[in-house]
């Protein structure tokens, strides 16, 4: 699905790497030296098992990361550095021209605070010359455009009054409030049932084409993947370690990892449905006892040995615009 | 919310009648009325005051005259003072009422503060010294830290100065012989009212700074960070405005309990409110002080109790009254 996106870059992430400091046990990086790109109006899908890190990718993008994380590295937004930004820089940035749709919608609202309240803030903390009344209106239009019906009473609702979908919806309202550049959807369908959560990616859609926002869509399920973003970033333990076009990495995947993932699928047309469904053997390591050299080697099948196990991998070139962190790949010629 | 209220309070009073019914009862069968007389050995005397306050009648009988009586304003005689029950528990409770407003008010202040400042400052050096300070606070005891506090800021320096009188009273709550004065009355209230703070704040200032910890850590509120709502504005209507609850339940709990005792406070002071007029009462074996003395208090933590329900349903709309 092409959005109207434009070569012009809005959000370069460069070497990041995010490391914890531990009251007990030993510090970690949980991120290490990350690199992706998103492009005005491009849809750019970030997959990876649970603990690969990408929430805290969010996170360190909004400037959002716990006290104990240290970052290091670039994230470039609009052509500004975020890292070491002034806290009252990032503010002004946050809710205005960098959103976030959050994960959880059933805890991710105040339960003390009306729907409408809640909404209205994301718009009066940028904008202080509106009335109340004003306020009030955007916010019902808001809920009308994420299409909940009857906005007018709903938005003096409270969270608890909303079903898990409808808060979702909400939440969209709220990050949408005042068009941002950048709309980081993290997992924003994880808590809700199928039905539900394709509702909920048309209106995402729908929003994104009006706006002509980028979204950077992070969840772990291919199929929304395959079916809403521009572009893909596989990450595995802290790292992207394959990036490409959506048809690129799904049809011409270069990194075992990612292979693997796409073969644990449940396939429809499979030839033989009682054969049980491939899983990629061993579990994630921890991001405090990576091994060394590439970290997926102890689970990859064609790992060599002597040069995977030892050597961090580079990036290389997979394809036009597809890359892979991956001793194996090939390099292929840009064009 | 006041048909709740109504409805709670209808409620309480079979509580109440059943719980007066123990008092009387347990009350009744400790205490002998007629402890005194018996010293004259009198047996008429014995005889005709047991009929004449129906001492002889049935248990349900004499409470159903002692109940009637309290509930219509007929409290009764003290044995101790010969005085008339009512005003002496009226004028005591007078007191403590106002040394627990104003001490529960400051009290609650400080804590939420302290609270809220240690919550946002977790793991730094003001927070470590805070909860030091909170320990020290529970540790001191009332007798003790009173009279240090009489020594330091009112003894002293009036030496020090030579001032004719301390800055801070320590003896009641009024100058003897004189028209109470709001200047008067604030000079005798300081050191009490710290003296009863410091412990309340050691607790409350704790689960101020446990509920904010877990409302700091909400999603909601990483929600409110990422709309860009400032720190300071984060705090307070999102993460304060949710973590009332806990700090609800425990202040009403302490109220109701200071209601009937604020006993070490007022001995150091001299001051004449309930836990002064129990302990006398007790001592004397005084039962027609004591009865409605109980049944007063079991009133006040009823009543606090349906405050904190009240407040409850007011600072969260999910809780339905």
């Amino acid at each position: 699905m092409t959005h109207n996106s434009t070569n012009e870059t809005l959000l370069e992430v460069n070497d990041l790497s995010v490391f914890f400091h531990m009251r007990e046990g030993e510090d970690f990086f949980a991120i290490r030296n990350l690199s992706l790109s998103i492009a005005r109006g491009e849809s750019l899908g970030v997959v990876g098992e649970s603990g690969s890190g990408k929430s805290l990718t969010s996170a360190a993008i909004m400037g959002l990361l716990p006290a104990n994380a240290e970052v290091s590295g670039s994230i470039r937004f609009l052509g500004q550095e975020l890292i070491g930004a002034k806290e009252s820089d990032l503010r002004e940035l946050r809710g205005k021209r960098l959103a976030v749709i959050a994960q959880d919608a059933l805890t991710a609202l105040n339960p003390v605070h009306t729907v409408g309240k809640q909404i209205a803030e994301a718009i009066s903390v940028h904008d202080n010359n509106l009335s109340k009344s004003e306020l009030r209106s955007r916010a019902v239009d808001l809920l009308d455009l994420v299409g909940i019906s009857q906005p007018e009473t709903r938005v003096d609702n409270f969270p608890h009054e909303f079903s898990g979908g409808m808060r979702q919806r909400a939440l969209i309202a709220m990050s949408v409030a005042n068009e941002p550049d950048l709309i980081i959807a993290d997992e924003p369908t994880t808590a809700l049932d199928v039905t539900v959560q394709a509702q909920i990616l048309d209106v995402l859609n729908r929003i994104q084409d009006r706006t002509s926002s980028s979204l950077l869509l992070i969840t772990h399920d291919l199929g929304v993947i395959a079916g809403f973003a521009d572009r893909v970033a596989v990450m595995y333990s802290g790292d992207v370690i394959e990036e490409g076009g959506v048809d690129s990495v799904f049809y011409e995947t270069a990194h075992p990892y990612t292979r693997g993932l796409l073969g644990s699928l449940p396939r429809l047309d499979a030839r033989n449905r009682s054969e049980p469904l491939y899983r990629i053997p061993g579990f994630q390591p921890s991001p405090a006892q990576r091994p060394e050299g590439c970290s997926f080697h102890p689970r990859c099948s064609i790992a060599v040995a002597g040069k995977c196990d030892t050597e961090i991998p580079i990036v290389h070139r997979a394809g036009p615009e597809h890359v892979a962190r991956c001793h194996l790949v090939k390099d292929q010629e840009a064009n | 919310m006041f048909a709740y209220a109504f409805r709670r309070l209808i409620y309480s009073l079979p509580v109440l009648v059943i719980g007066s019914f123990l008092l009387f009862w347990s009350v009744r069968t400790a205490f002998d009325p007629l402890a005194k007389l018996r010293q004259i050995r009198d047996p008429e005397v014995i005889i005709r005051e047991t009929q004449r306050l129906g001492l002889d009648q049935g248990i349900l009988v004499q409470y159903w005259r002692w109940l009637s009586g309290f509930v219509t304003g007929d409290w009764g005689v003290s044995s101790r003072t010969s005085g008339s029950v009512k005003p002496m528990i009226q004028s005591a409770l007078t007191v403590t009422l106002e040394l627990l407003v104003w001490g529960l008010l400051f009290a609650f202040i400080v804590a939420v503060v302290l609270g809220v400042w240690s919550a946002v400052r977790q793991y730094s050096f003001s927070d470590y010294a805070l909860t030091g300070i909170s320990y020290l606070g529970l540790a001191l005891p009332a007798f003790w830290f009173g009279l240090i506090l009489i020594q330091f800021l009112a003894v002293w320096p009036q030496q020090l100065f030579g001032w004719d009188e301390p800055l801070f009273f320590f003896v009641g709550l009024t100058s003897a012989g004189e028209e109470p004065t709001f200047i008067d009355t604030a000079r005798h209230m300081v050191l009490p009212v710290l003296t009863l703070t410091v412990g309340l704040v050691a607790t409350w200032s704790r689960f101020t700074r446990a509920s904010m910890l877990d409302a700091l850590s909400s999603d909601y509120v990483r929600t409110a960070r990422a709309k860009g709502v400032p720190r300071r504005r984060v705090v307070v209507s999102h993460a304060l405005r949710n973590s009332w609850g806990p700090l609800v339940t425990v202040v009403s709990i302490d109220a109701a309990l200071l209601v009937g005792g604020l006993l070490v406070t007022e001995q150091v002071f001299s001051i004449p409110g309930m836990g002064r007029l129990f302990l006398d009462s007790l001592l004397a074996g005084d039962a027609f002080v004591l009865l409605p003395w109980m049944l007063i208090t079991g009133i006040a933590v009823i009543v606090l109790n349906l405050v904190a329900d009240i407040a409850y349903g007011l600072l969260d709309p999910r809780v339905r009254l």
